[in-house]
């Protein structure tokens, strides 16, 4: 098994990315604004948008779920500490035992 | 998911007939703002770039910043969503310039249109409520040569308007098709010159490519020849008329008793129309047969999607050749009485 590394700075960074891009393409999804006056192939000219949006509005939703599994990664590697921390201290109690 | 679309205003055009009024007033969206629409969609592309890179850089962590088989999952989920995100602004990025580009088309129509106007005021027709009128139908029995020169001169200006107006709506539609492949590529869009649905707008996503794909050209190609084969009639429909009318003018003399000069001049005249019609309807008959034919690989392969998804065999046939009605002779003494 390899070892684990951790740059528990870099990762945030990486996921501050993408809550930003997510935030930025949220907002830019909202000033689209399809035209109502008629003109040739106006109709299909909004469906075709209409389902890039869509698919915009996925790349969004999927920015959020993995910025949130980067996050998990993190607080998993925190819970790590934390156990490892434990396990420690409670070493260092048995060590202290008198058989 | 292919999606198809008829369009209502093309379906309208389609209804000019010579001795219609002829609109010459562009009362679309302004181009302007077809533009502005354009340019949002890019604005939007830009934004899904920021997406892209930061799908990017989770990808790329090191090993230093995050190992293990966490990571690698990780890693490859990005590496995938970095991918499609990808896709996602390149088809933002190419509707966004056809919808630029198709805001030229409608600026050079609305052009087109004012030309119009200009020509048809210079040539002394009436031009009311945005629209040019044709001029009287007949005149009196007892009209003046005069009068009956100024009528043919109004006819004539009014034919050259109508034309005019067919090129413009032809040249727009050509111009169209740039749209409408960036529509079918980058969208998944197309549109239905049946004006009856071919492909459902079904609400299960198709995983087979090859046969959205084959749909898509074959409907692509399928509106290409359709748009050729109206053309084709367009040019038939307009030569006849103007065949009857120079029957019309013959008949007259001959009636008149006028110069046998005259009588000959006009005779072939209707016989040189005459020769140009029969070509036409040539070129007619065999741009409808590629159209048809066309139309039905089109269906075939629509059929063969709609198949496809149900799960059902695909379902190959030979098609039988297109075989054109036998030409009616035309007899002239029958048309003169």
């Amino acid at each position: 098994m390899r070892p684990i590394a951790i740059n528990q700075r870099a990762l945030r960074g990486a996921k501050e990315e993408l809550d930003s891009a997510r935030e930025d393409l949220r907002s830019a999804l909202g000033d689209i604004d399809h035209p109502a006056d008629d003109f040739p192939w106006r109709d299909l000219m909004v469906e075709g948008v209409r389902s890039l949006v869509d698919d915009a509005e996925q790349v969004a939703k999927k920015c959020r779920t993995l910025a949130g599994a980067v996050d998990d990664s993190i607080i998993d590697f925190d819970e790590l500490d934390t156990m490892v921390g434990q396990a420690a201290t409670f070493a260092a109690q048995l060590d202290q035992v008198k058989p | 998911m292919t999606r198809v679309v008829a369009d209502r205003i093309e379906t309208q055009q389609d209804t000019l007939k010579f001795g219609d009024p002829i609109g010459c007033h562009y009362h679309w969206l302004e181009p302007g703002k077809v533009d502005s629409y354009g340019d949002s969609v890019r604005r939007l592309a830009a934004k899904v770039e920021l997406a892209v890179d930061a799908f990017e850089r989770t990808s790329t962590l090191s090993e230093e910043v995050f190992a293990g088989e966490a990571a690698d999952t990780l890693r490859d989920r990005a590496g995938r969503r970095h991918e499609e995100s990808a896709t996602v602004r390149d088809n933002l990025r190419g509707l966004g310039r056809a919808i630029n580009a198709y805001s030229d088309v409608l600026r050079r129509h609305r052009e087109g249109l004012e030309q119009l106007r200009d020509l048809a005021v210079s040539r002394g027709l009436e031009v009311r409520d945005n629209r040019i009128w044709p001029p009287v139908e007949t005149l009196p029995g007892d009209a003046t040569e005069k009068q009956a020169d100024a009528w043919e001169s109004d006819w004539k200006a009014y034919q050259a308007c109508f034309e005019a107006k067919i090129e413009l709506r032809d040249e727009r539609r050509v111009a169209t098709r740039e749209l409408v492949k960036a529509l079918a590529e980058h969208a998944g869009v197309h549109p239905d010159k049946d004006r009856a649905r071919l492909v459902p707008a079904g609400a299960r996503q198709v995983s087979f490519g090859d046969l959205r794909r084959e749909a898509a050209e074959e409907a692509l190609e399928a509106v290409q020849a359709g748009d050729a084969a109206e053309a084709a009639r367009t040019t038939v429909d307009a030569l006849r008329r103007r065949e009857q009318t120079a029957l019309g003018r013959l008949e007259e003399l001959v009636l008149a008793e006028a110069p046998p000069e005259e009588i000959q001049a006009q005779a072939a005249k209707v016989q040189a129309l005459h020769h140009e019609l029969t070509e036409s309807k040539v070129e007619m008959r065999d741009a409808e047969a590629v159209a048809q034919r066309e139309q039905a690989q089109a269906n075939r392969a629509a059929r063969d999607l709609q198949d496809a998804e149900a799960g059902r065999p695909r379902i190959v046939a030979e098609q039988a050749d297109w075989q054109p009605a036998p030409d009616r002779p035309t007899d002239l003494r029958d048309r003169l009485g």
